[in-house]
């Protein structure tokens, strides 16, 4: 019943093909890390004709599970030379679920200098790759907007911009949002957007099927009264989750006056500036002329999102979450919302991972390109980014090259990926999972942030290693909102599963799946290069402490580059 | 006696982590089940939960799992 389409850049051809009986029951991030080790030989040029671009939706996509129409994208990554997922909400997976689409691969890349193309599957099923010469180095809102113009108003879209089409590292790709269908949810990290831009395909746009949902279950009865009881759950906790009630912004409450947010490169200085981002003061500014509780697909019951509209009431962005608020801002000695929202809907549009371009503008202040706190300035760099000047360029190269060439001894970077929005030192577990995960430095495969977060080594190991199965898992089904709530009914979620796909799981079972899906990411890394030895984080960590707490990075350098216990 | 949160309860026979916590949140202790949970200091992973036995004087803490965006 669910398909793959295979589509050969080189030769223009689309295939569907049947999907294969050992995927079943795979999703998300656990089905992409088996694609890759299955078709794509580790060593290659990760924009080469080798390489391959793969999108996979959540497990759970099309059902009616809460936030599960959650999109992966995966690939060799550019960036960090290893195995890249980044995950992303939006209106894609949804649609792509009601074609019955579990997976689209794209391989090869085009000889010479061919035109882009875009992929597009109609509301009666057939795919085509139609000609997107006229949209060539169109940044993503405007591509967006003529894709609505020419085959619907409601169309998901998919896309990179001018950040992708220049192969730049730190590219992202955009996806359209539920609701206002505008490209500012972001499968950020990794650089994929430049492995789309590599395959000459500007995007991938998904009309609405026509046919009624044709998802099988196992026994939809059993389906139906457990999803409803997880949903409820959702619910349930939602109403006092501060991700529900103000958004991931909240998380500023924790990590501001904790010194745990980076700030000014990485120093952890705390600024009384910090004030102006807490929770109050992100509704007010949201609720100026937006609004929070939005939800970035069909079938969300958190909705961590947010529409931020400009002085006039127009869109200016949405998805406005901490990291790209704790990059582009502290991190920059930027303290001004309105300022950070220009930086995010920048960053959409051209097509950029905000985490790894706010690390490097922060490069950029502490080589004195520019003013520390100067928000205009780090305005036009971004522009300078969309404009491809060579200045840009250098940027779109990712934050540990900005960092060499200013012969910076402060280079935030884990695998060369920028570190996202908690420092190592304040957060000892997520320092570890930044070292240790097969992601690059990333806040996705498994933080341990919060209260009673360990302060001890052992403790922080034990919790990153727990967590980064937790997030292996959350990522081949939901979205992590949702985990936050589902992590704790594993029971039920193994039902579901079984419900779903005639299995015979149980919450271990889960588990071990997500074992195994850390075990093929590091296998494909370990083909492709990568040595435990390279499990580090950067030495300012070590020498330099945390100003709110005295703490230095004090995991032994040994015991990061140990074989992780799974 | 189960410590569960720096709190005395009456230990329960034959009861499950899962069990122990479904009982702490009935009682309004906890309001979320999704927990990162230690028992005597052991991490406990939320899959173990479900046929880990509690046993008399146990020490368990919980956290909430840790997700940020
Ligand atoms: S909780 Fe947030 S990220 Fe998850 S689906 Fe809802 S809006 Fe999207």
């Amino acid at each position: 019943m669910w398909k793959t389409i295979r589509i050969d850049s080189n030769n223009n051809t689309i295939k569907s093909e049947n999907y294969k009986d050992e995927y079943l029951g795979l999703g998300g991030r656990s089905l992409i890390a088996q694609f890759l080790i299955d078709e794509v030989n580790p060593t290659c040029d990760p924009l080469g004709e080798d390489a391959k671009i793969i999108f996979c939706t959540g497990m759970f996509a099309g059902s009616g599970l809460v936030c599960a129409n959650r999109l992966s994208v995966g690939a060799k990554s550019p960036l960090t030379n290893g195995i890249k997922e980044s995950n992303v909400g939006g209106s894609a997976a949804g649609a792509l679920a009601g074609h019955n689409i579990r997976a689209i691969v794209i391989e090869d890349i085009p000889e010479g200098d061919a035109a882009m193309k875009i992929v597009l599957i109609q509301s009666n099923g057939t795919i085509s790759l139609e000609d997107a010469s006229p949209y060539q180095g169109m940044n993503n809102y405007e591509f967006v907007e003529n894709m609505q113009n020419n085959y619907g108003e409601k169309v998901s879209v998919i896309s990179i911009g001018r950040a992708g089409e220049r192969l730049y590292k730190n590219s992202s790709l955009q996806v359209t949002e539920f609701g206002t269908n505008y490209p500012c949810r972001a499968a950020g990290r990794g650089g994929l957007g430049s492995v789309l831009g590599s395959k000459r395909i500007k995007g991938i746009v998904i009309q609405k099927s026509n046919k009624k949902n044709t998802l099988e279950f196992a026994n939809q009865e059993q389906f139906k009264k457990i999803k409803k009881e997880l949903n409820q759950s959702v619910i349930e906790s939602s109403k006092t989750s501060p991700f529900s009630l103000v958004g991931t912004a909240s998380t500023i409450d924790l990590v501001g006056p904790a010194g745990i947010i980076p700030t000014h490169n990485f120093t952890g200085d705390i600024s009384e500036n910090i004030e102006n981002l807490k929770s109050d003061k992100f509704l007010e500014f949201v609720n100026k002329n937006g609004k929070n509780q939005h939800p970035c697909q069909a079938g969300c019951l958190v909705k961590c999102s947010n529409i931020i509209n400009d002085a006039d009431g127009n869109f200016l962005t949405g998805g406005f979450e901490y990291e790209t608020i704790a990059l582009c801002g502290p991190n920059c000695d930027i303290y001004d919302y309105e300022a950070i929202a220009k930086m995010d809907r920048i960053c959409d549009d051209i097509g950029l991972d905000t985490i790894e371009t706010g690390a490097s503008v922060a490069l950029c202040m502490e080589a004195g390109l520019i003013p520390w706190g100067d928000a205009q300035a780090a305005l036009a760099l971004y522009q300078q980014i969309s404009d491809g000047t060579d200045l840009g360029n250098l940027l779109g190269q990712g934050t540990g090259e900005v960092g060499r060439h200013f012969n910076s001894k402060r280079i935030p970077t884990c695998k060369n990926q920028a570190m996202p929005g908690y420092d190592p030192r304040g957060s000892l577990g997520t320092g570890y999972t930044y070292a240790t995960t097969s992601m690059g430095a990333d806040h996705t495969a498994g933080i341990t942030l919060g209260p009673d977060d360990p302060t001890d080594i052992e403790g922080a190991v034990a919790t990153s290693n727990l967590m980064q199965h937790i997030f292996a898992m959350a990522d081949s089904m939901t979205c992590m909102m949702a985990m936050a709530t589902l992590g704790g009914q594993l029971d039920k979620v193994a039902e579901l599963y079984n419900a779903m796909y005639d299995g015979n799981l149980n919450p271990d079972d889960l588990f071990a799946a997500a074992d195994k899906t850390l075990l093929l990411e590091r296998e494909f890394n370990e083909k492709a290069g990568w040595k435990p030895e390279d499990n580090v984080i950067p030495e300012f960590f070590r020498n330099e402490a945390l100003p709110s707490t005295g703490k230095r990075f004090d995991i032994p350098v040994k015991l990061l580059s140990m074989k992780v216990k799974q | 006696m189960i410590v569960f949160n720096n709190k005395a309860f009456d230990f329960v026979e034959n009861t499950t982590i899962a069990q122990f916590i479904e009982l702490m949140k009935d009682q309004l202790i906890i309001e979320n089940t999704a927990l990162l949970i230690t028992v005597n200091n052991q991490l406990i992973s939320p899959s173990a939960i479900y046929t880990k036995i509690i046993y008399d004087g146990d020490i368990i803490k919980t956290r909430y799992l840790p997700m940020g965006g």
